[in-house]
């Protein structure tokens, strides 16, 4: 080997050497660059406290109620809410479902087909629960059994603002499609009005109600879940309206050493209560109304008898019986759509 | 001539690394500028959410002085939800009750005086009423940044102003167009009358009404009377200057049921 080659190889080793250590120095400050990158991104947590704010604004109840009840401009007032609240250039995708339905509400976005990096960006999940009265077209007919206590104590201003109050009831029925029954109870229990379509007949029945005698509520419950049985329509709802100003007596085997009140009575009254939750196998919603001061009633078992504390009233005087009718038949005629709406947002921001 | 290719090899070398390092330098320059931004951020993120999600103490302190400041509602447990009587104080032009000096509530904030603070609140739909005269009027809808809203439900409550249960009262609705602006019609002007404009976008909703602060408040499509103003916007400032490294948040609240965005600045 010659000086002249030796001078070569050692020439090209320098060059090979320098060109190492230039890759080495460009990839070294490349792999700086792209580390600091990415630390920027996981500080970057903005887009995290602006999402959950946004979130918020769009879990309230308002929004979640206007997004079921749906409309021409729902989905286009969505994108522009949502467009409003993130900063500009920002892309969004919001969804609200129903998890009993799993049936898609409103979906709403401003992306497009391209993939979007997962960097900067902000999603979450959440449930709403709701609660939402839908309007009266949409419900099936109801029966209804008004089932009045007409015993002495009834006697006066009470059965008077009672009758009143029913007969303002039957008139904010559909008669068309619903029927009303009445049932009347003191010593005995009778049936004054099968179910009928007919308003102007239940009302002037109702306003003839005659007071004297003790309560059997039970006997009404009874003779209550007789009719049904016997004239209640296989689409309807049944309902039953108790009404009642003192506490259960008749029947009674230890009359008169319980005279007030008698235990056999009361069990008698729950029983046949519980037969109309089972009765046909559909059962029977039953609505409770005390009326009086919660001394004179007996309001734990009127709580018994409608199964659910939240279709229990108290009208302390005769004066409030209207309103509580009119509650009551809001409950009925507009039935209630209970949903867990799920919410799931994705924002990604501009930078 | 080999020394010839390796001073030209060496040349292009150096070259390629200058090239390098300099895009490689203005990337990690920016990227240091980035984080420290985001540090400042940091600063006015806690500081928004320390206002925003306390009650102070004590929690009811609209009508004493607080110890602590915060604005949130204490009767509820919703986020972001504010108490009007507690951002009323923060309202210079307010005589209804005792105005918090911005001094007064840097101390509250823990902030030493070269702290300087902005708070803005503005509605998250601000309402413009242009009166066009014989009862008409047109609305305009726009979002924050001031770009028009089309699709707002817009109602329009022209009650008397004393809101007596004896005089009429008249209801107007509509819905933005594409300009974000609509008309309400009441057919002529009425004397001792005011126009309560409620802008509601899907739930979302913002109140203006004209003439402006009036105590009212909209409650079951009826407009009621309120013992706190109706706030239109605040701007709260401590300083009339802006320093270096400005940190800025924002957050979406709600005041009596409204849709607010409220911005908080810090700076030294």
């Amino acid at each position: 080997m010659t000086e002249d080659t030796i001078d070569d190889n050692r020439g090209q080793m320098r060059v090979i050497e320098a060109l190492i250590a230039c890759l080495l120095l460009i990839g070294g400050l490349s792999t700086a660059t792209y580390l600091s990158r990415v630390s920027v991104s996981v500080k970057d947590s903005s887009i995290n406290e602006s999402g959950e704010n946004i979130f918020d604004v769009l879990c309230d109840s308002d929004v979640v109620h206007r997004i079921m009840e749906g409309g021409d401009f729902t989905e286009a007032q969505l994108k522009t809410l949502v467009s409003t609240l993130l900063p500009p250039s920002s892309v969004f995708s919001v969804y609200f479902g129903s998890s009993m339905t799993n049936e898609t509400l409103l979906n709403a976005t401003n992306m497009g087909s391209d993939s979007y990096s997962s960097l900067n960006a902000f999603s979450a999940y959440g449930t709403f629960t709701i609660s939402l009265p839908l309007s009266q077209v949409e419900y099936q007919p109801v029966d209804i059994i008004l089932v009045m206590d007409v015993s002495g104590s009834m006697a006066g201003d009470k059965i008077n603002k009672a009758e009143e109050a029913a007969i303002t009831f039957v008139g904010q029925l559909n008669m068309t499609r619903d029927k009303v029954g009445l049932v009347s109870f003191s010593d005995e229990a009778t049936l004054d009005c099968p179910l009928t379509n007919n308003a102007t007949k239940i009302k002037s029945i109702i306003n003839n109600l005659e007071t004297g005698g003790a309560t059997n509520m039970g006997g009404g419950i009874s003779i209550a879940n007789e009719e049904f049985v016997t004239s209640g329509r296989s689409n309807a709802t049944w309902i039953m309206i108790l009404l009642s100003d003192g506490k259960a007596n008749r029947p009674c085997p230890h009359y008169p050493q319980h005279f007030d009140s008698c235990p056999y009575a009361q069990e008698y009254a729950i029983n046949q209560s519980e037969c109309s939750k089972v009765l046909d196998d559909k059962g029977v919603r039953i609505y409770t109304i005390g009326l009086g001061s919660s001394a004179d009633l007996d309001e734990d078992l009127l709580k018994q008898i409608a199964f659910d504390e939240s279709k229990y009233f108290n009208a302390p005087t005769a004066a409030e019986l209207s309103e509580i009718y009119e509650l009551i038949s809001k409950d009925i005629l507009l039935q209630v759509r209970y949903d867990v709406v799920v919410i799931q947002l994705y924002i990604q921001g501009s930078g | 001539m080999n020394a010839i290719y390796e001073y030209v090899l060496a040349g292009f070398m150096m070259f390629v690394m200058l090239v390098a390092l300099h895009s490689n330098l203005q990337t990690l320059i920016s990227d240091t500028t980035a984080l420290a931004i985001e540090e400042d951020y940091n600063m006015a993120e806690s500081l928004i959410d320390m206002v925003l999600l306390s009650p102070g103490d004590p929690p009811d302190w609209s009508t004493t002085n607080p110890v602590l400041f915060g604005l949130a509602a204490q009767e509820t447990i919703d986020t972001y939800v504010l108490d009007s009587k507690k951002v009323i104080r923060l309202d210079e032009n307010y005589n209804g009750s005792t105005y918090i000096s911005p001094g007064e509530l840097r101390s509250l904030l823990g902030l030493t005086s070269g702290f300087n603070l902005i708070i803005r609140i503005t509605p998250i739909f601000p309402i413009d009423i242009q009166p066009q005269g014989n009862g008409k009027y047109e609305i305009t809808v726009t979002n924050h940044r001031s770009v028009p809203l089309a699709n707002v439900n817009v109602t329009g409550y022209y009650v008397p102003e004393s809101l007596g249960s004896s005089s009429e009262r008249f209801q107007e609705q509509a819905i933005t167009g594409i300009d974000g602006s609509c008309t309400l019609d009441f057919g002529q002007e009425r004397t001792g009358y005011i126009l309560v404009v409620l802008a509601d976008l899907i739930g979302v909703k913002t109140m203006r009404t004209d003439p402006p602060y009036l105590g009212v408040r909209i409650e079951g499509g009826q407009v009621i009377q309120s013992e706190v103003p109706l706030i239109t916007s605040v701007n709260y400032t401590s300083g009339s200057f802006y320093g270096l490294n400005t940190d800025w948040a924002a957050r979406y609240v709600e005041i009596d049921g409204f849709t607010f965005y409220f911005e908080l600045e810090v700076w030294r």
